[in-house]
């Protein structure tokens, strides 16, 4: 009789959720929240990614004129300030940016040392192409300023030609992308971004659930599953870590995760917040167990946060020193991939559209 | 009970109407009436839903075992050419296949057949597709090998593992599809539709006392439709499907393909047992623009999955960027009367490829793609 009565009220409870397709969950007006996502979030960090990287590679280009320590402090800085902008960039694969594979162009890791030190002896390639995806973007940065000492790679750059066009082309590169999907975002496509106000395949909101839970999942197989050895018994790989020569790897890790609560909140670029999934849980009603799944969500975010925060520098020697750290922070993310793929999509009626190929 | 009677009156008001019903009394017509007391020449003649034609003695005069047997040649040459992912194949055997050489493929077959793929394609295709079994026994002596640029060897995506040659081109695909295209594609659209294979004798069986009742045309019509690769009961039937017929299926959620063809093949094979030649002719423009559409539209959507896969799964780029290459190959085939690109332009397209698809970019892909989009109205 009990169960009976329990099984009355999950029915009752069902049918006044957004789980029904003919209820509320249809009616909620994505517009306002697609129109602070593109305005407030996606175009404000694209133009601070495009501004930054601009210093950047204006701070190369100046090489010919300041082949010194001060020079080599400049780019090191603005290539740190430019990929920490490009952690809150990443998320948004999709219309623009994936026409042009942005993130894989970008930020390819572990990067083909081999390949680029053969690319800058031969000084004949082809930086877009797909056999050099491994060998461009900020991973390439982080080896060829970094792996070196700042004598040794000074006097690299001083002696070698084709190590200085290396460098300029593949900061040209990177700004000529971002370029192309920022000024996409500024015309046409903000546009049409706002105005797919559906929920079903190719819908504005479908892409954005779609790429913040595969982001969610990229920090934890590639930032941290993989150099855990996840798929490998545990064994670690402290050289596929991201930033292995610059120590940089939790600092990403952590830009990355506030980009993607940035998403669900709809908080933006200023710290302000509006409107983002998680008032659209909330307008669902969405619950797991007795409380409200966004509320669920926060609190594992600021989990995450603190646990990312917490964790030793460099990631690479983490790896040896403090596994069981590291895996605590991997599981907080792999439980909050589970309420952002699974209880998000079955509360909002959203369709998870890509494969795990990493077999984890 | 009330509406019984209403429609009853209504109904014997209609018949009271007119002294003799009107109406077409022809049984084997969509539109007989079986009221009809007066044949008013309403008749329509409709093609029947399975590709099953019958003479007036109900002797099927449909055949195309020919095609049948060169679509199950190019499956085990198909089958043959994949398994380099795993051992060495070789060019004598595939151009033993090819030829057909000894009516069993130089023993390669599992079944003999007096047809062959090789003579039915023009000498430059044949010159290339022996250049592709040359390269793909190249590849495969470094099917142990992992593939990288300059390096032959195999990539493995999931539970696929493809076998590609030093420049990244997995020249399996390219002999499946380009056989499909210089055989298949060709003798459908260019061939057996084409003008030649049309105007020819349609008013006496070709043997009948040989079991043959089909006219010379019935049976040009039946050859075209035997490269198409499905059963008589497509789309009905989409689990029975080869080559073409596969990849109608595949962008028929895009293109509507499967009805369209299929009915073209119905409606135009239909019209020849009625000896009308307008209806043939609209048909068969029908199946030679959709086939080309059809073949284009599936390179675009290899090219969008060669963009989606850039960087982040190398077998699959270098796959599906093969598949799309072999895809737009085939374009070349299409009828001079109907085909949007000409070789040279389909020529062009190719070339923007380059040499060594480990050289693509995203760019490259787009570009490629844009031009078949805005020339078929993708």
């Amino acid at each position: 009789m009990k169960n009976l009565v329990f099984g009355i009220t999950i029915s009752a409870f069902a049918f006044l959720s957004c789980k029904d397709p003919d209820t509320s969950k249809e009616d909620y007006n994505r517009a306002p929240m697609l129109e602070n996502i593109a305005d407030n979030i996606i175009i404000p960090n694209y133009e601070a990614l495009q501004n930054q990287l601009g210093s950047f590679q204006a701070s190369i280009d100046s090489l010919n004129t300041n082949m010194n320590q001060q020079w080599l402090d400049s780019v090191k800085t603005n290539w740190l300030e430019a990929c920490k902008k490009w952690q809150h960039c990443k998320v948004f694969e999709f219309g623009p940016a994936s026409d042009i594979a942005l993130r894989t162009s970008m930020n390819t890791f572990p990067t083909d040392t081999a390949l680029i030190e053969s690319n800058i002896s031969s000084g004949s390639y082809t930086l877009g192409a797909v056999g050099n995806i491994q060998a461009i973007g900020f991973p390439a940065f982080d080896y060829l300023l970094y792996a070196d000492s700042d004598a040794n790679t000074l006097n690299r750059v001083m002696n070698s030609p084709n190590f200085r066009q290396y460098l300029v082309d593949l900061a040209d590169k990177m700004l000529t992308d971002v370029n192309f999907v920022t000024s996409q975002w500024n015309t046409s496509y903000r546009n049409s971004f706002i105005a797919s106000t559906g929920t079903a395949s190719g819908s504005s909101t479908n892409d954005l659930y779609n790429e913040m839970v595969y982001d969610l999942e990229l920090i934890k197989n590639a930032k941290y599953g993989i150099p855990l050895g996840k798929d490998i018994l545990d064994v670690p790989r402290p050289t596929y870590v991201e930033a292995y020569y610059s120590g940089y790897s939790n600092t990403f890790a952590l830009e990355n995760m506030h980009s993607i609560e940035n998403v669900f909140l709809g908080r933006s670029i200023a710290g302000t917040d509006g409107i983002g999934f998680d008032d659209y849980l909330d307008y669902c009603e969405a619950k797991r167990g007795s409380q409200d799944l966004s509320v669920v969500i926060k609190n594992q975010f600021n989990t995450i946060n603190t646990e990312l925060t917490a964790l030793p520098n460099p990631l690479s020697d983490a790896l040896l020193s403090n596994y069981a750290q590291i895996n605590d922070v991997y599981f907080s993310i792999k439980d909050q991939v589970l309420y952002m793929k699974t209880d998000m999509s079955s509360a909002l009626g959203l369709i998870i559209e890509y494969f795990d190929n990493d077999g984890d | 009970m009330r509406h019984t009677i209403f429609y009853t009156l209504v109904g014997m008001a209609v018949f009271t109407a007119s002294c003799k019903k009107e109406g077409c009394m022809d049984e084997t017509a969509s539109n007989y009436n079986h009221d009809a007391e007066k044949d008013n020449g309403s008749c329509e003649f409709n093609a029947p839903s399975t590709y099953l034609f019958t003479d007036a003695n109900g002797n099927s005069t449909v055949s195309y075992s020919g095609q049948t047997d060169r679509l199950n040649q190019l499956e085990e040459m198909a089958a043959y050419a994949k398994g380099a992912n795993s051992m060495n194949v070789s060019a004598t055997v595939l151009n033993d296949m090819f030829a057909n050489t000894g009516d069993n493929g130089g023993g390669n077959f599992t079944f003999s057949s007096s047809k062959n793929l090789k003579s039915k394609c023009f000498v430059l295709d044949t010159n290339m597709l022996m250049s592709f079994f040359d390269s793909i026994e190249v590849a495969s002596n470094d099917y142990t090998m992992t593939a990288a640029n300059g390096q032959a060897g195999t990539l493995t995506s999931g539970t696929s593992t493809y076998l590609f040659s030093a420049n990244g081109i997995e020249y399996a695909q390219l002999i499946e599809k380009g056989v499909m295209g210089a055989v298949f594609y060709y003798q459908m659209n260019s061939v057996y539709l084409g003008d030649d294979k049309m105007n020819v004798d349609n008013s006496v069986a070709v043997d009948a006392a040989g079991g043959k009742y089909y006219t010379v045309m019935e049976h040009h019509f039946d050859e075209a439709f035997g490269y198409f690769g499905v059963e008589t009961n497509f789309p009905t039937n989409t689990t029975d499907i080869r080559f073409w017929g596969k990849y109608c299926n595949s962008r028929n959620a895009d293109l509507g393909s499967n009805a369209t063809l299929m009915n073209a093949f119905l409606e135009g094979r239909y019209a020849i047992t009625q000896n009308d030649y307008t209806t043939r002719d609209a048909q068969r423009i029908i199946i030679q623009e959709n086939m080309e559409k059809l073949t284009a539209a599936q390179a675009v959507n290899y090219l969008d999955q060669g963009v989606s896969y850039f960087g982040t799964d190398q077998a699959k780029f270098l796959h599906v960027v093969s598949e799309a290459w072999a895809f737009i190959n085939a374009i070349k085939y299409s009828p001079v009367a109907t085909r949007k690109m000409n070789t040279t332009e389909v020529d062009a397209l190719l070339a923007q490829f380059g040499t060594n698809f480990w050289n693509l970019s995203t760019t490259d892909l787009n570009t490629i793609k844009a031009t078949l989009v805005s020339t078929y109205n993708l």
